[in-house]
């Protein structure tokens, strides 16, 4: 099957490789392929500056070798055939010379599949000049200026891209075209010497539709701003809180959702490993990873191993029922295979991510949460946080946090805020969940530690539960 | 490279060019404990070439990134791009011409010798042996990068500089305690040197802050003295060199003036700061012979004695403020205090030791900052308690009013010789007076 939503260049690739695969397999026991392009333009323009540029190009091939006993790679930006060629001819050789012992184990390159995907948008950004692109930059920058004498300057980072990516093993030739866009407008403001930033971030695999800032959307962000100017410390403490989608979300990713990959498990890295099947949350609690959700900015077809994309249920009802896995995990746990296997880019290693990580939603109404709360808080923005997959510790940065009192939502505010504490006791806290799910804007990433950057997303309801805060 | 050159010559909208040709080969080894996970090689070349339009009284810039075997679509590509400068404007400015290209020190040659003996024996082995020799911590996983560069950099008024850089970088994880009650330690080192990586002196180093983290406790809450140390320095000094950017200056962004004292509110307490931006610094991770732009390296006093002194800038902000360039901002040199490091201790109060936060992302705006403590002491009367979880909070902008340094200059935690997180020769300790910590 070939596409023509693909470059020409990669269905060439897609007419050789499989041979060169069947090549490799006759030295180790499995080889697989992954090409990747990813191409697009990017503007970045402020109050004082512009730029517009493509988008650094990442285009490359990686074959991943199994000899047995563990993998080899090797990968390249030139994707000349016969350059690969060459090297696979190396790749035979060298492993014809080496020790291919008896697998330590299996790996099952999944059923026979010939698939192309193409990701949904409303408005292709290569049909949208770039004359108009700039300009509509310039507007909203002019907009945020005039409604609001103490912004200094605005910037907005503007990216979009098409990804393109193909798999290849023995069993499988899969193609995706997706479509990216995000874009991050922060706004600077000033007063009697102090400065203070506030932003919104819009994206996903989506088109220029994202590209629409309403005059609510630029009120609240201004308001926002102007609330920091005022923030105050808090007393550190254990406070009552409820979560926004967004906070719920990096709750989800940072708190609970490194510690399910199952990378980190082989590595004895991940307490998960000894509470599957047991209680770890409320039972009002489940949560999933679902990297098929269109339009959400950790969506793929299939990962960077050849696994189709589905949902993974990870809490059921406070129960941890799975983990993620990558195709390394799975096959020395035993584990069932889940879409994460992924990686940064053809430069660096697989490892097990994950894609779109939601608490879901439950029954209550958000202003029954807010209004059944005497003194607590609205934890209403965070940008940050970071795993502990081991020692369950929770770090999320809140960069503004409302007062709630008396069951209403006041003007004090609190910034910024770090959430420390262990996570089962605050998913165990989280006395009732809010009937609508949100997700977080903008076009996130994610790292293994401070490395090997995906693309994500992450939300959930609102939720209450009790936390230690400072 | 001649080939781009002649095609960015022949076309006459380009009014200035920058190339930057970068050839790259990653070796990358995966372990988890004692066994190879992943052994990858990836080999790259690029070229960046950076095009600047002048189309009225401005003029417009663009980035494009060819590979080798792209050079078939170069004019098309460049007329692409052509088309893209013309659509943005700024006010016009100049590029570096030729000059001076100082010989600085950014390549280990020890790394052109066998690289899986490198990897496997000097790195791994090391390693793993270093870990045996530890009590009660064993070794998770690990992964070693060895990567080596060749650059050069030309401009279109002349300039040509040639260079080579190494990084080592590896990524270690440490278990240590009992099962179910195990805590991890998650390192980092970085280096141009293979030299510059102690090995045995980082796993000693971590390995007791692993078993050091069996029995931490969460510090008390409240206000009181704490003292950074070790990677927790890592961002510290982020806001001030956010603020202090020419880049900063020209948007009006900036809390700080030059010729003005960098404490904003109160009187300062602590010592005076002083931050040096060091192009020199031999193998440190920010010393190349040129910038970006192709602006030599040098040694630019930002902030001397509390005294914000001059903006660092980039060849743009440069022209645009009207000052001269020093380039990007490279390693940074904060010469030590007077305070002998376990001074910084004596308090009638506990004082708190971060010597690694979870994370620690300040606000460079604002300079408030919240992380969470990751590897901490408490020190009370002579007594130390390890602490871990619980946060700190304050603003970096303001913490150094009432700051101080440590005598003992950063031989580093990881066991660097030059350079403590390869970017940083620095007091091995500061102590704030004005931060708060949440815990028990």
């Amino acid at each position: 099957m070939s596409n023509s939503s693909m470059p020409s260049e990669l269905q060439t690739i897609r007419v050789f490789l499989p041979e060169m695969i069947h090549r490799l397999e006759s030295v180790v026991p499995y080889a697989s392929a992954l090409v990747t392009q990813e191409s697009g333009t990017s503007l970045r323009l402020d109050s004082h500056r512009e730029l517009v540029a493509e988008r650094q190009p990442r285009r490359g091939i990686v074959f991943t070798l199994f000899n047995g006993r563990f993998f080899q790679e090797w990968a390249t930006d030139n994707l000349d055939q016969r350059y690969l060629d060459q090297k696979i001819i190396e790749m035979c050789r060298m492993f014809q010379s080496s020790d291919v012992t008896e697998p330590r184990f299996f790996i099952n390159p999944g059923e026979i599949m010939d698939r192309h995907y193409t990701s949904c948008y409303e408005i292709d950004p290569d049909d949208v000049k770039l004359t108009d692109m700039v300009e509509e930059c310039r507007h909203l920058i002019k907009r945020l200026h005039e409604l609001d004498n103490r912004v200094v300057n605005t910037s907005i980072n503007y990216h979009d891209s098409k990804e393109y990516k193909m798999f290849f093993n023995r069993s499988r030739v899969l193609s995706s075209a997706l479509t990216t866009c995000s874009v991050h407008l922060v706004t600077v403001g000033a007063d009697k010497g102090s400065v203070r930033m506030n932003f919104i971030s819009k994206g996903g695999v989506t088109g220029f539709e994202i590209m629409t800032f309403s005059d609510e959307e630029l009120h609240e962000m201004l308001d926002d701003l102007n609330r920091l100017f005022m923030s105050k410390s808090l007393d550190p403490g254990i406070y009552e809180v409820i979560s926004t989608p967004q906070v719920s979300g990096i709750l989800a990713h940072e708190a609970f959702g490194h510690g399910v990959e199952a990378d980190m498990i082989v590595k004895e890295r991940a307490r998960a490993s000894q509470y599957l099947g047991r209680k770890v949350a409320s039972p009002l609690v489940s949560m999933i990873d679902d990297p098929s959700i269109p339009g959400l900015n950790g969506h793929y077809f299939f990962d960077d191993e050849g696994e189709i994309a589905v949902p993974t249920m990870i809490i059921e009802n406070g129960v941890l029922r799975r983990v993620l896995t990558d195709l390394r995990s799975a096959s020395v746990l035993n584990l069932p295979r889940s879409s994460n296997g992924r990686r940064e880019s053809f430069e660096r290693k697989v490892y097990s991510r994950m894609s779109n990580t939601y608490f879901c939603p439950g029954s209550t109404p958000v202003e029954d949460m807010v209004g059944s709360i005497d003194r607590g808080l609205l934890l209403k923005k965070s940008s940050s946080g970071m795993e502990d997959p081991k020692g369950w510790g929770i770090q999320v940065g809140i960069d503004l946090a409302q007062e709630i009192r008396n069951g209403r939502i006041t003007d004090e505010v609190y910034a910024p805020l770090t959430m420390t504490g262990y996570i089962p006791d605050m998913l165990n806290s989280i006395t009732q969940v809010g009937d609508s799910l949100g997700f977080m804007d903008g076009g996130g990433s994610c790292g293994k530690g401070h490395k090997e950057m995906v693309r994500v997303s992450a939300g959930g309801p609102h939720l209450r539960f009790k936390v230690r805060l400072g | 490279m001649r080939r781009i050159i002649e095609a960015l010559h022949r076309h006459k909208a380009i009014d200035q060019w920058r190339l930057l040709n970068q050839t790259s080969t990653s070796y990358q080894l995966y372990v988890i404990g004692s066994m190879v996970d992943c052994i990858r090689k990836v080999i790259t070349n690029r070229y960046y070439i950076t095009l600047y339009c002048r189309h009225g009284s401005g003029m417009g810039h663009t980035h494009l990134t060819l590979l080798e075997h792209e050079l078939d679509s170069l004019d098309v590509r460049l007329e692409s791009a052509i088309f893209v400068a013309g659509r943005v404007s700024n006010p016009y400015y100049e590029l570096p011409g030729p000059g001076y290209s100082p010989a600085v020190e950014t390549f280990d040659p020890s790394l052109l010798g066998d690289i899986e003996d490198i990897l496997f024996v000097k790195l791994a082995d090391r390693l793993i042996d270093a870990v045996e020799r530890e009590p009660y911590v064993r070794l998770s996983s690990s992964e070693y990068f060895l990567d080596i560069q060749d650059l050069r950099l030309l401009n279109s008024r002349g300039l040509n500089a040639e260079w080579k850089q190494s990084e080592i970088f590896f990524d270690g994880v440490l278990l240590s305690g009992g099962p179910g009650e195990e805590k991890e330690i998650h390192f980092e080192p970085r280096a141009r040197r293979l030299q510059d990586l102690d090995l045995e002196v980082i796993i000693r180093n971590q390995a007791q802050f692993a078993r050091d983290a069996r029995h931490a406790v969460l510090p008390p809450s409240g206000k009181y003295p704490v003292v950074l140390s070790g990677e927790a320095l890592t961002h510290v000094f982020s806001p001030i060199v956010h603020h202090t950017s020419g880049d900063c200056q020209y948007r009006r962004t900036s809390r700080l003036k030059p010729g003005q004292p960098i404490y904003l509110s109160d009187e300062p307490l602590g010592d005076p700061l002083t931050m040096i931006s060091n192009g020199f610094m031999p193998f440190g991770l920010r010393t190349s012979p040129v910038d970006h732009d192709g602006i030599p390296a040098g040694r630019h006093e930002i902030i001397r004695e509390g005294i914000f002194m001059k903006p660092w800038c980039m060849k743009q902000s440069a022209d645009y403020l009207g000052v001269e360039p020093t380039g990007e901002i490279a390693n940074l040199e904060i010469p030590v205090g007077n305070h002998a490091g376990m001074t910084l201790y004596d308090d009638d109060q506990s004082v708190l030791q971060v010597h690694e936060f979870s994370a620690l992302m300040p606000d460079v705006v604002s300079g408030g900052f919240a992380a969470e403590i990751k590897v901490g002491y408490l020190h009370r009367k002579g007594e130390v308690t390890p602490v871990r979880g619980g946060a700190v909070s304050g603003n970096l902008l303001e913490g150094f009013n009432h700051a101080y340094f440590s005598t003992e200059g950063r031989k580093g935690q990881y066991g660097l010789s030059l350079t403590s997180f390869g970017t940083y020769s620095g007091p091995e300790s500061i102590r704030f007076d004005t931060f708060q910590v949440s815990g028990s």
